[in-house]
């Protein structure tokens, strides 16, 4: 939430730190605060991006799991 | 001989490095609290202001000529009934040499436009005082309370400051006269918001927050406590449980705007439950806190030495009454403090709420769950992102009260950990 109040708005491909970027949460609140309807491109697009969200930390999960389960040790 | 010089040479190499490490650690630990003392500070100096008001004293006459309802008394006449024209009255009377429209709008603007209704709701408890003449503290305007705060000053030029010359001029003869008055700003902390700083007030956004998180208390805690027993006392372990804990830790993870979507996806458009209200607000909180609470829930159940639940197995108990009797009190502390500390962060969550539509501009306190309401981080997002200049202290002030709530949850937590906790 933080980033709603401290991150940009412009959509800038950037492998700078320094430059104005955006982030995905950023995106979503600017895209469903107002008023459209449901079934809007800007509605469904702010859809997508929360569908990317929960994949990646979806992927980081799984392989989370994988390191713990191949290095955990059991002493008991 | 050479053989204990480089011994003593490697010996002092490791206890350097031993010193070392215990710098590094340090520094680390004070610049994070050097951190969070900057942070508690600045709030403190931004925000302090904001707990007192300034008031003025001005001498009002309920002149029912100016009130324009002739000679009725009633309420519904009443709350009609032109009061900001008392006020005009009373501030023309004070200084008579201002005549010029544009002049006599400035010097309204020193007090603020909810005097007014102060003036009202006193002719509302008594009729009586009709046609006479009384003193009364009125609120100033957020200009006026910035300028008698000190954070405008007269040295500034007249066009980079929000009072005029003139206005500042009479600003200082009330002060002068002893007519300005700093007081405890108890309004803060018993209206709802306005789009006036100085009227605004944090009341309706705490109430916001406690509806909020009594449905999200009401529906989070039980699930993720049956929840947590099951899987972790009963559930047999095979691909489906691996799964269902894959995903538990996967939800705990997921940003929670992703929560505030789904909210909107489901409560909103499917079920059209209300906008706005703190019923669809803690329903999606108690999703977003129920993996929380599973995890520590389950992790406070294996803490649980497994000779408790053999030796309760060996004397004849049934599992369920193992887990109900002796395991579950035992693990009682520990989901308490995994409850607590979930609540507290659905406490601070703004971003699936600003999806819900909880973001909107709600002057009213709300009565009950479904009334449309903001909640406390809500509330001061929102004052962070008003132009005026007096918001700003609101917005530090606003996020005192929230520190205050958090803190005051996580004290309870730790307490309650201390107090029950159990050591095998």
């Amino acid at each position: 939430m933080i980033v709603v109040m401290a991150a940009g708005l412009s959509a800038n491909l950037t492998a700078n730190p320094f430059a104005a970027v955006t982030t995905i949460t950023v995106q979503i609140v600017g895209l469903l605060t107002g008023d459209q309807e449901f079934d809007s491109p800007k509605t469904l697009a702010a859809f997508a991006l929360g569908l990317v969200l929960f994949t990646v930390t979806l992927v980081l999960n799984i392989t989370a799991l994988q390191v713990v389960k191949k290095y955990r040790e059991k002493y008991d | 001989m050479t053989d204990s010089l480089a011994n003593d040479i490697r010996l002092r190499r490791r206890y350097q490095a031993e010193r070392r490490f215990r710098i590094y650690g340090i520094t680390a630990t004070a610049s994070g609290l050097l951190f969070l003392g900057v942070m508690l500070v600045s709030i403190l100096i931004i925000g302090h202001s904001a707990f007192r008001q300034s008031f003025i004293k001005l001498d009002v006459t309920f002149d029912p000529e100016v009130l324009q309802i002739g000679d009725k008394t009633d309420e519904e006449s009443l709350r009609y009934a032109h009061f900001q024209g008392l006020i005009r009255v009373a501030l023309r009377e004070k200084f008579p040499e201002v005549t010029d429209r544009r002049e006599l709008r400035e010097l309204y603007a020193l007090v603020s436009r909810g005097a007014a209704d102060v003036l009202c709701e006193i002719l509302i408890d008594d009729p009586g005082l009709m046609g006479q003449r009384h003193t009364y503290w009125l609120p100033a305007s957020d200009d006026m309370d910035l300028f008698v705060k000190g954070e405008i000053k007269s040295s500034a030029p007249e066009i980079e400051r929000q009072l005029s010359d003139r206005q500042i001029e009479w600003a200082e003869r009330l002060t002068s006269d002893g007519l300005v008055d700093l007081r405890f700003n108890t309004a803060f902390f018993t209206t709802g918001d306005s789009r006036e700083p100085e009227l605004a007030g944090i009341w309706g956004a705490v109430k916001g927050s406690f509806y909020t998180l009594l449905v999200t208390l009401a529906l989070s805690f039980p699930t993720g406590i049956l929840a947590a027993i099951y899987l972790q006392e009963f559930a047999p372990k095979n691909p489906v449980t691996d799964l269902i804990e894959v995903n538990i830790n996967n939800l705990a993870a997921v940003p929670s705007i992703v929560f505030g979507l789904l909210g909107l996806a489901v409560f909103l458009n499917f079920f059209h439950m209300p906008r706005s209200a703190p019923l669809v607000g803690g329903v999606v909180l108690a999703l977003m806190t129920l993996p929380v609470i599973i995890i520590a829930a389950r992790a406070a159940l294996l803490a649980v030495p497994p000779s408790i639940r053999e030796a309760a197995l060996a004397v004849g108990a049934t599992p369920m009454q193992t887990v109900f009797h002796h395991v579950a009190p035992l693990a009682l502390p520990g989901m308490l403090t995994g409850a607590i500390i979930g609540m507290a962060r659905a406490l601070g969550e703004t971003a699936p709420l600003l999806m819900i539509g909880m973001v909107a501009f709600i002057a009213d306190i709300p009565q009950g769950v479904t009334d449309p309401a903001t909640v406390l981080p809500v509330q001061i997002f929102l004052w962070a992102d008003s132009p005026e200049r007096a918001f700003m202290s609101k917005m530090a002030a606003g996020i005192m009260v929230l520190l205050g709530f958090l803190i005051a949850m996580n004290l309870i937590a730790v307490v309650l950990r201390h107090r029950f906790e159990q050591k095998w």
